[in-house]
């Protein structure tokens, strides 16, 4: 019979059961007990995202170190995108900072200004075979430089030739297109393709691109450490963005937001089911191993059509830094200067991470570049001349920009909001980040 | 295990007469205990308290905390996203946990039917609670409901084409959610074996002689007579699927989205937390969870006076 007894007494034995049940296959033991950095060895511990590539090379720099300088040891922490910055910002909570990390501009002023990182100018790194512009994006007011620039990258399009092939459309002239050009190209390969295959991705909610559009316009994202565009030109933005969408040129939100959450070689770009996408030049390699013929790097378009007007700039794909709580400053310093002087680190890790900011370095690797890599050299160095301003660093709280971009762009494109509406949220969201 | 040990307690004492008896040296026991109490410690209680002192604190998790008063609540008040997970959470307990309470119960009436091979379709049935809170079931999830998943091509062989991927819609994205978790019915449907078996069988037999269909021996026998454990599945589940995590932030890429439709009040206090640095707003919505399942657990125990029925 069950009475008030048999009752309560299950209700003590099943959540015991239940934590019985946790101690099973779920429970993969949280404490991974990564090698803390001890102050009278020369240990260091050195993490940074990527994928299988970065890993590899990264790898095979610090055994290169360690053959010229035995004394140190380095403990490895690879990791991916969106998990390392959760386990960074936990492992600074608990005082448990690796020495050296890999770090993004989106977090620089988040962990720089809040004093985790420590001053590589102040330590002694030597930058003067730096090209110039390429250091003064890691520095900081009141911190000096945060982070080394470890490459650089600039925003493109990237295009996939058999597609365009099959749709007997020509690749457009980079130089000279605009964006409607963009959307009329995209909407006549979308046209003369079989179903299910489209002119380009839906780009509303890229941030880089949103960016190259609103310094058209002649803003930026953050100006004096807020947002630095209006609400008309957000409003003109999610506009297009919605007209990739009608016209077709791009796929339907619910096929966007799947794409954007696939492994990149089962995006539709990938897969051969959209001819155009965008990404930052480092990632040229990465798309054009996926792709049968290789993939053709464009700028983008500019709303003049004039590639002069295209205010490209040179963002540090990535940075490196070193804690300000390092139990071994020196040692992890040397580290970094060995990771962007030497030639001898620059030919193992190549232009993995965008090409190498550090002129003697960019000068010892390319000759010995493949093709897809040059690929990325080259569309670098053709926009140089095209440059514009180099842009604000994100200031604290910037770090979310994308997310809220993302979200306000699908809530467009799925009919909740109205591009003005997307362009007030926006602008609402990212003053709330900023705070 | 210590509940094993305090259901053991209670027999013993009820044999002996009750808490009458005076308690013995317990040293023992809780040299036995000390594992548990250590993580009770170190992993439960200690966290709670800071976790309850930095709620009215700003803690970017990169400085020290700096003490703000009520100022994360008013900004709870606020928030809109906030509001907008709490409905994508009600939604997702007051929908799920009944049908998947609805699910358990039928399959545990069907399971004790005296089959042939009953602890083997016990186990099968009892499979998915393991797994259904698993990063890999969320993968497969994912995968199932999308736009060329599993789901789409079934639904195309019966001439439903170009439909789009479920999981990728506002629309029907939590309900995709909500699937699973009453797929993962496995546990209340053990609880409620459990409790059938303690039904006696001279009820049931008592009442073909009268000549009660089988339907109706289910609503006028086994219903009334499990309704503490109905009550006790109730509780339980509806605080777990308060706490549900892992499904929204797998389905969903950690985003909630699309448009903020899987974005579940756990998964919204984790992004708060721990991708957005503000780790005193995230504590605070810790405690305010914590209010509103204690809240629900009292209105279930209120309820129940008019409900459930003991037998003693």
């Amino acid at each position: 019979m069950i009475d008030r007894r048999t009752a309560l007494a299950l209700g003590l034995a099943v959540p015991g059961l239940a934590g019985l049940v946790a101690c099973g296959p779920n429970a993969s033991g949280g404490g991974s007990g990564g090698g803390d950095g001890d102050a009278d060895s020369g240990s260091l511990r050195l993490a940074w995202w990527g994928n299988p590539t970065r890993d590899e090379n990264t790898t095979e720099v610090v055994e290169a170190y360690k053959e010229s300088t035995p004394d140190v040891t380095i403990s490895l922490e690879p990791g991916e995108w969106s998990g390392y910055w959760d386990k960074l910002a936990t492992q600074t909570a608990g005082g448990d900072f690796p020495d050296i990390v890999q770090m993004d501009e989106k977090y620089l002023a988040e962990y720089g200004q809040r004093g985790a990182l420590l001053d590589l100018a102040g330590a002694g790194l030597d930058t003067a075979d730096f090209v110039e512009g390429s250091v003064e994006v890691g520095e900081l007011p009141e911190v000096g430089l945060a982070a080394i620039n470890a490459g650089l990258n600039a925003f493109a399009f990237l295009v996939n030739p058999v597609v365009f092939e099959e749709a007997g459309v020509e690749i457009p002239d980079d130089t000279t297109w605009t964006w409607d050009d963009l959307i009329d190209t995209a909407v006549k390969i979308t046209e003369n393709t079989p179903d299910g295959t489209y002119g380009m991705t839906q780009m509303g909610s890229v941030q880089g691109l949103f960016q190259v559009y609103l310094r058209q316009a002649g803003q930026d994202q953050y100006k004096d450490g807020a947002a630095g565009f209006d609400v008309d030109t957000a409003t003109k933005w999610f506009e297009w963005a919605k007209e990739i969408q009608d016209s077709e040129a791009g796929p339907s939100a619910s096929v966007s937001v799947e794409d954007s959450a696939q492994a990149m070689d089962q995006s539709l770009f990938a897969t051969g089911k959209v001819a155009m996408t965008v990404a930052w030049s480092n990632q040229v390699v990465a798309h054009d191993v996926l792709v049968p013929e290789g993939v053709t790097v464009l700028r983008p378009p500019s709303m003049t059509g004039s590639a002069a007007d295209a205010q490209l700039w040179y963002k540090a794909s990535m940075y490196w830094a070193v804690s300000a709580r390092s139990a071994n400053p020196e040692a992890a310093v040397a580290f970094v200067d060995f990771l962007v002087n030497s030639p001898e680190a620059g030919k193992i890790l190549s232009v993995e991470r965008g090409v190498p900011g550090n002129l003697a370095v960019r000068e010892a690797i390319v000759p010995d570049l493949d093709e897809a890599n040059l690929k990325a050299v080259e569309y670098l160095e053709a926009v140089e001349e095209e440059l514009g301003e180099a842009p604000e660093i994100t200031p604290q709280g910037g770090g979310q920009f994308e997310d809220i971009l993302t979200r306000a762009c699908e809530d467009m494109l799925f009919g909740t909001l109205t591009p003005a509406e997307a362009g007030q949220r926006v602008l609402d969201d990212l003053a709330g980040a900023l705070g | 295990m210590s509940a094993v040990g305090e259901l053991a307690s209670i027999v013993s004492s009820r044999k002996k007469g009750g808490p009458k008896e005076k308690h013995p040296d317990n040293k023992v026991g809780l040299a036995f205990m000390t594992p548990w109490l250590l993580g009770f410690l170190g992993i439960t209680l200690i966290p709670m308290i800071a976790s309850f002192g930095l709620a009215f604190t700003d803690y970017s998790l990169l400085a020290a905390p700096d003490f703000v008063g009520l100022e994360n609540i008013r900004r709870m008040i606020a928030d809109t996203r906030l509001h907008n997970s709490l409905v994508v959470t009600f939604i997702y307990v007051f929908v799920g946990t009944p049908l998947q309470l609805i699910v358990a119960l039928l399959l545990a009436v069907l399971l004790n039917q005296g089959m042939k091979g009953l602890s083997f379709y016990r186990s099968i049935f009892y499979l998915p609670s393991l797994l259904g809170g698993s990063v890999a079931i969320a993968i497969l999830w994912r995968q199932m409901f999308g736009a060329s998943g599993l789901v789409n091509q079934i639904a195309g062989m019966f001439g439903f084409h170009d439909l789009p991927g479920w999981v990728s819609n506002p629309d029907t994205a939590l309900g995709t959610i909500i699937l699973l978790h009453i797929w993962t019915f496995g546990s209340p449907m053990i609880i409620f074996l459990a409790g059938l078996r303690q039904i006696p069988e001279m009820y049931y037999e008592a009442a073909s002689v009268d000549g009660a269909s089988k339907v109706a021996q289910f609503f006028k026998i086994t219903i009334p007579l499990l309704t503490p454990i109905i009550f006790f599945n109730v509780v339980l589940q509806v605080i777990n699927a308060f706490q549900s995590f892992t499904q929204a932030f797998v389905v969903s890429g950690g985003t909630g989205g699309p448009s903020d439709s899987t974005m579940f009040y756990t998964l919204y206090l984790y992004q708060k937390g721990f991708t957005q640095f503000d780790m005193g707003y995230a504590s605070a919505m810790a405690w305010l969870l914590l209010i509103i399942v204690a809240i629900f657990t009292a209105i279930n125990f209120f309820v129940s006076k008019f409900w459930v029925f003991y037998d003693d």
